[in-house]
């Protein structure tokens, strides 16, 4: 929690009125190696506030939802916290091909921690990378996106997959 | 089953499309073990509206490749020609049928360990893009498979398979 705290810190600290920050919401779907978590397919839908509209680099923080939907369980639904940081934006880069509009390859790495809603479930840590990520101009593709899961007490207890995230910015 | 292998090796100068295209998605499938799973293919125009596929479907998580499938199938643009040249644009959106089979094998190296074959009929509602514009999507195909062993009927959902082509339009 306490790296939340100090990135959201950093992400805020700098504002002035030109650098307005952006809400986006994003849908995704994971998998993880950790069945204690979860065997099941899962979706997440996150909703995230960005520092600075403008900045490719600008630091988000992120609210998430987890529910199992394959096999289908609000039992063993997670809610999360985290934030997502921006490496670096390439306009030029070996991705292009994957999309028919001109796009940024802008890898990215996020952590959060997610709390069970069933409070007999324990909650997890997730680092988690992001290098296949397509900025389209006004959304986000992340394919194949592997993250490390630990337990409370940071230990690593296996990994996590998400196939695909799609994220798009309120305008 | 003769007429899925033509459709493979046929050179495309056979047909009158030409166009291949790398595909990648996922696959859920509603009955067996949960987990993530991800297709990796081809995909082959042999006549304006139809088309056919290969791809291998491993297992990711919660055990990566203990299940490992490969699929074939036949796909007719329902809605419109996909294919028009490719310096001349085809409809844009379109609805794609499918017919295939399925095999694999499930449990890998488990005392479980089974071999499964199906054939699956799978119906997209909606595709986005064509090779005139470089890239594909294919947007919540939902399919039935018919197990050809234990005569059953079980679903699958396909969220996203996005198709990128590898011809480039000339302009």
């Amino acid at each position: 929690m306490l790296l939340i705290f100090i990135c959201s810190g950093a992400a805020f600290s700098q504002q002035d009125s030109s650098q307005k920050p952006a809400i986006s919401y994003s849908a995704g779907m994971a998998g993880f190696s950790d069945s204690a978590f979860s065997a099941a397919e899962t979706l997440r839908f996150f909703i995230s506030l960005e520092s600075e509209r403008a900045n490719p680099f600008a630091p988000s923080l992120f609210a998430a939802i987890q529910v199992d939907f394959n096999p289908l369980s609000l039992q063993t639904a997670y809610w999360g916290l985290g934030f997502n940081l921006t490496l670096f934006s390439l306009q030029h880069h070996f991705f292009s091909f994957a999309s028919m509009r001109k796009t940024s390859w802008a890898p990215a790495f996020s952590a959060a921690f997610y709390f069970p809603f069933d409070s007999a479930k324990n909650s997890y840590f997730e680092a988690a990378a992001e290098p296949i990520r397509l900025f389209t101009g006004s959304s986000y593709v992340s394919l194949l996106s592997p993250g490390a899961l630990f337990s409370k007490n940071f230990k690593i207890t296996g990994y996590s997959l998400s196939p695909f995230k799609f994220t798009y910015h309120f305008y | 089953m003769s007429f899925f292998i033509f459709a493979m090796i046929a050179p495309p100068s056979v047909a009158h499309a030409q166009e291949t295209a790398i595909s990648l998605g996922s696959w859920s499938f509603f009955s067996g073990s949960p987990g993530v799973f991800t297709s990796l293919g081809i995909t082959q125009g042999l006549t304006p509206r139809l088309e056919a596929g290969l791809s291998l479907i491993p297992r990711l998580t919660p055990e990566p490749f203990e299940d490992f499938y490969a699929e074939a199938h036949l796909g007719y643009s329902l809605a419109a020609n996909r294919f028009q040249g490719l310096n001349q644009p085809a409809s844009y959106i379109n609805i794609l049928g499918d017919i295939g089979i399925i095999a694999g094998i499930s449990s890998i190296g488990a005392p479980g360990q089974t071999l499964k074959k199906s054939i699956f009929i799978r119906l997209t509602p909606i595709t986005l893009g064509n090779a005139f514009y470089g890239r594909r999507d294919r947007i919540y195909s939902a399919g039935a498979l018919f197990n050809l062993d234990s005569p059953s009927l079980t679903f699958f959902l396909n969220f996203i398979i996005s198709d990128f082509f590898i011809a480039k339009r000339s302009n």
